[in-house]
C-alpha cells in the first residue's frame, strides 16, 4: 500500500518534471540563440554583397554570397603585420609569463616553517593587488624607460599576474609532502625539485593557464593604443580598434558609392571574424577545462 | 652572531631567492616605482622637465578636480553603472546557472554552456564592433523592434539607452562565464542532500530552494563582495569602444576621463590626481571587500 503510494507520487513527479524540463530547455536554447545570434550575423554579413549590407538586408544567412570583404581584407598588408605582432607578442609573452609565475609560485608555496622570508615575498606581492600608481605614471614611467614603439612593453610589465602566482602555488601546494621529502633525502635542490617533480605533476593546471594567457594577450589592445606610435607596430586588437573607428568615421561618404561590390560594414565584419578565429580554434580546448570544474583560484577547499 | 645566521639561512635557501628575483625586479620597477610617480599629481608636470625639473604644485590639481562639474558626474556614472551591472550580473548569473543545473540533457547542456561562455572570451574591441553595428539606428535589432513595435531605440545616441546596452552587453559577455563558475560550486553539494529530500517528498522547486541556493551563496556572495571592491572600475574596455561624444554624459566613467585627460589632452597632473582618488578609494574598498569575503565567504587569498 505505501508502496504503491509512493510509486504514483513519484510518476506524478516525474510527469511534473517533464513539463517543467520542457519549458527551461526551450528557455535555454532560445537564450543561446540569442546569445550567439550576433555571431551567426558576423559571419553572414562578412559573407554577403556590398549591395545587400550597406542596405541593412541581411540577417542571419548572407544573401548575395561574396567573399570580396576576406579578399580586401587579405591585400591589407597592415592586417597581416598587425596579426604578425600579435603572434609575436603572445608567444613571447606566454613563454615569459609561465616561466616567471612557475619560478615565483614555487618558494611562496612552502608552508612558513620551510622558508620564513615567504612572508615578506606574499606581502610584496599583495600590495601591488591592492594600490597601483595609476595610468599616468605608468605611462610616464615606461615612456621614459624608451619602451615605447617596443614589442616589450606588450609583456614585460605584465609579465607576472599575482593572481596566476596564487593560482598555481595552491596547486604546488596540494602536492603531497611525501614526494617533496623523498626527493630531498634523494638531494634535490630547489630547481631540480621545481623542474623535476612540481612542474610535471602541475601540467594540468598549466595548460590552462597558458590558454588563459594566449587569450589574454590575443585580446590585449590598450597597451598597444598607449605605447605604439606606428601602425606597423600595434597589435592586432589595436589595429582593429582603429580601423572599427575610422569605418564608423567614414559612413557618411559611402552612402554615396554603395553599390561597392562590398560595403564598410562587411568590410568591418570580415576584419572582425578574421580576429575571433584563434579564439574559436582555442575555444574547445578552453571549454573542456572550464567544464571540468577547472575554474583556477575562485574557489578553495 | 647575526651575520653566520644570514650566512647559514643563505646557504640553504639561496636558490628559493634566486627564483624571487624576476619578481622582485618586475614589480619593483613597474608597479612600486609608478607609485612613488603619483608625486606628477602635486607638481606642474611638464614632458619636457621630467619628473625632477617639473615646478610644485601642492593641492591645486586636488581643489580643480573637486570644483569641476564633469568630476562630480565622473564618480556619479562610476558608481552608478558599477553597481548596476553588478546586481545585474549576478542574478543573472544565478537564475542561469539555475537554469542550465536542472538541464538534465548533457549534450544539449554543453552546447549551451559552450555559446554561453563565448563571447567572454573576445575582446571588447570585437565584441563593440558587432554590437555598434546590431544596435545601430538600421541595425538588425532596431529592425526586430521596429517590426514589433513600429518605434527605434537610439542606443548609441540616448544617454538613458546607452546605459541599458551597457548592463545588457555585460550580461551578455559576461553572465555565461560567472554561472559556470558558480555551477563548479554546485557540484560540491552532498548528492546525498538531494536524495534525502526527495525520501521527505521535496518538490523540485522546493529542493532547488533549500538545497542549492544555500549550497551557491556563499560563491555568490563572494563574488559580489569581490566585484563590489572593484566598483571604482566601471569596466574601461567596454565603455571605451562602445561610447562616442552624444553619450559621454552619462557613461563617462573615472578610467575613461583619465584617457581622454591625461593622455589626449596631456593633462598628465590631473589624470594622475584623479587617478590617485581612484586607487586611493578603490584600495580602501578592495581591503574592505577581502576583509568581508574573508569573513563572510571564507575566501582567502595566498
Amino acid at each position: 500500500m505505501n508502496v504503491e503510494r509512493a510509486i504514483s507520487r513519484k510518476n506524478s513527479r516525474l510527469r511534473r518534471k517533464t513539463a517543467y524540463d520542457y519549458i527551461n530547455t526551450v528557455l535555454l536554447v532560445a537564450l543561446a540563440a540569442i546569445g550567439i545570434s550576433p555571431f551567426l550575423h558576423l559571419i553572414a554579413v562578412a559573407f554577403s554583397s556590398g549591395n545587400m549590407t550597406s542596405q541593412y538586408l541581411v540577417s542571419l544567412w548572407p544573401r548575395e554570397f561574396s567573399t570580396e570583404a576576406f579578399k580586401e581584407v587579405f591585400a591589407d598588408n597592415k592586417m597581416l603585420v598587425a596579426s604578425w605582432v600579435s603572434v609575436k607578442r603572445v608567444f613571447l609573452g606566454t613563454v615569459i609569463t609561465m616561466a616567471l609565475t612557475i619560478l615565483t609560485a614555487y618558494p611562496v608555496s612552502l608552508p612558513d616553517r620551510e622558508f620564513k622570508p615567504r612572508k615578506f615575498y606574499v606581502t610584496f606581492m599583495m600590495i601591488t593587488m591592492m594600490f597601483g600608481g595609476g595610468l599616468i605614471p605608468c605611462y610616464i614611467l615606461n615612456s621614459r624607460l624608451h619602451l615605447v614603439n617596443s614589442i616589450w612593453v606588450l609583456v614585460v610589465p605584465g609579465a607576472i599576474p599575482i593572481y596566476n602566482v596564487i593560482v598555481i602555488l595552491n596547486f604546488f601546494r596540494n602536492i603531497p609532502s611525501s614526494i617533496r621529502e623523498a626527493a630531498m633525502i634523494d638531494g634535490a635542490n630547489d630547481f631540480k625539485m621545481l623542474l623535476r617533480i612540481y612542474v610535471p605533476l602541475s601540467v594540468p593546471c598549466f595548460a590552462t593557464l597558458i590558454t588563459f594567457c594566449v587569450i589574454g594577450h590575443w585580446n590585449a589592445w590598450f597597451d598597444g593604443m598607449l605605447y605604439m606610435r606606428e601602425a606597423d607596430l600595434y597589435p592586432l586588437q589595436t589595429y582593429l580598434q582603429a580601423k572599427i573607428s575610422s569605418i564608423s568615421n567614414i559612413k557618411s561618404q559611402q552612402k554615396v558609392e554603395q553599390m561597392m561590390l562590398v560595403s564598410d560594414r562587411s568590410l568591418m565584419y570580415a576584419y572582425i571574424a578574421l580576429a575571433c578565429i584563434p579564439i574559436m580554434l582555442v575555444f574547445p580546448v578552453l571549454s573542456k577545462y572550464i567544464k571540468n570544474g577547472l575554474i583556477l583560484g575562485s574557489v578553495k577547499e | 652572531m647575526q651575520q653566520s645566521r644570514f650566512i647559514r639561512h643563505m646557504s640553504r635557501h639561496w636558490q628559493k631567492h634566486v627564483m624571487m628575483l624576476p619578481v622582485l625586479g618586475i614589480l619593483l620597477l613597474f608597479n612600486y616605482v609608478p607609485m612613488v610617480g603619483i608625486a606628477v599629481a602635486f607638481e606642474d608636470y611638464l614632458p619636457s622637465e621630467g619628473f625632477f625639473g617639473s615646478p610644485w604644485a601642492g593641492l591645486e590639481w586636488f581643489k580643480y578636480m573637486f570644483t569641476m562639474s564633469s568630476f562630480t558626474s565622473v564618480i556619479w556614472n562610476t558608481l552608478f553603472i558599477s553597481l548596476l551591472k553588478i546586481v545585474t550580473l549576478e542574478t543573472a548569473s544565478v537564475i542561469f546557472a539555475l537554469m542550465l543545473n536542472e538541464l538534465r540533457l548533457q549534450r544539449t547542456r554543453s552546447v549551451i554552456q559552450g555559446a554561453a561562455i563565448f563571447p567572454n572570451f573576445l575582446s571588447w574591441v570585437v565584441c563593440a564592433g558587432i554590437l555598434k553595428d546590431v544596435v545601430a539606428q538600421e541595425g538588425i535589432l532596431n529592425q526586430l523592434i521596429g517590426a514589433l513595435t513600429g518605434r527605434n531605440i537610439s542606443f548609441l545616441t540616448d544617454p538613458g539607452w546607452f546605459r541599458v546596452l551597457l548592463v545588457a552587453s555585460n550580461i551578455w559577455k559576461d553572465a555565461g562565464y560567472n554561472a559556470v563558475i558558480i555551477i563548479a560550486a554546485l557540484a560540491g553539494i552532498d548528492p546525498a542532500l538531494y536524495e534525502a529530500a526527495s525520501i521527505d517528498g521535496a518538490g523540485r522547486f522546493q529542493k532547488m530552494r533549500h538545497i542549492t541556493l544555500p549550497g551557491i551563496s556563499q560563491i555568490v556572495a563572494m563574488l559580489t563582495i569581490l566585484a563590489l571592491g572593484g566598483v571604482m572600475n566601471g569596466g574601461f574596455d567596454q565603455i571605451f569602444n562602445l561610447y562616442n561624444a552624444t553619450v559621454r554624459s552619462s557613461s563617462e566613467i573615472i578610467d575613461t576621463y583619465v584617457y581622454r585627460k591625461g593622455i589626449n589632452s596631456g593633462m598628465y597632473s590631473l589624470g594622475t590626481a584623479v587617478g590617485l582618488f581612484k586607487s586611493a578609494v578603490g584600495t580602501a574598498l578592495l581591503i574592505a571587500s577581502h576583509k568581508a569575503a574573508m569573513k563572510y565567504a571564507g575566501y582567502r587569498i595566498f
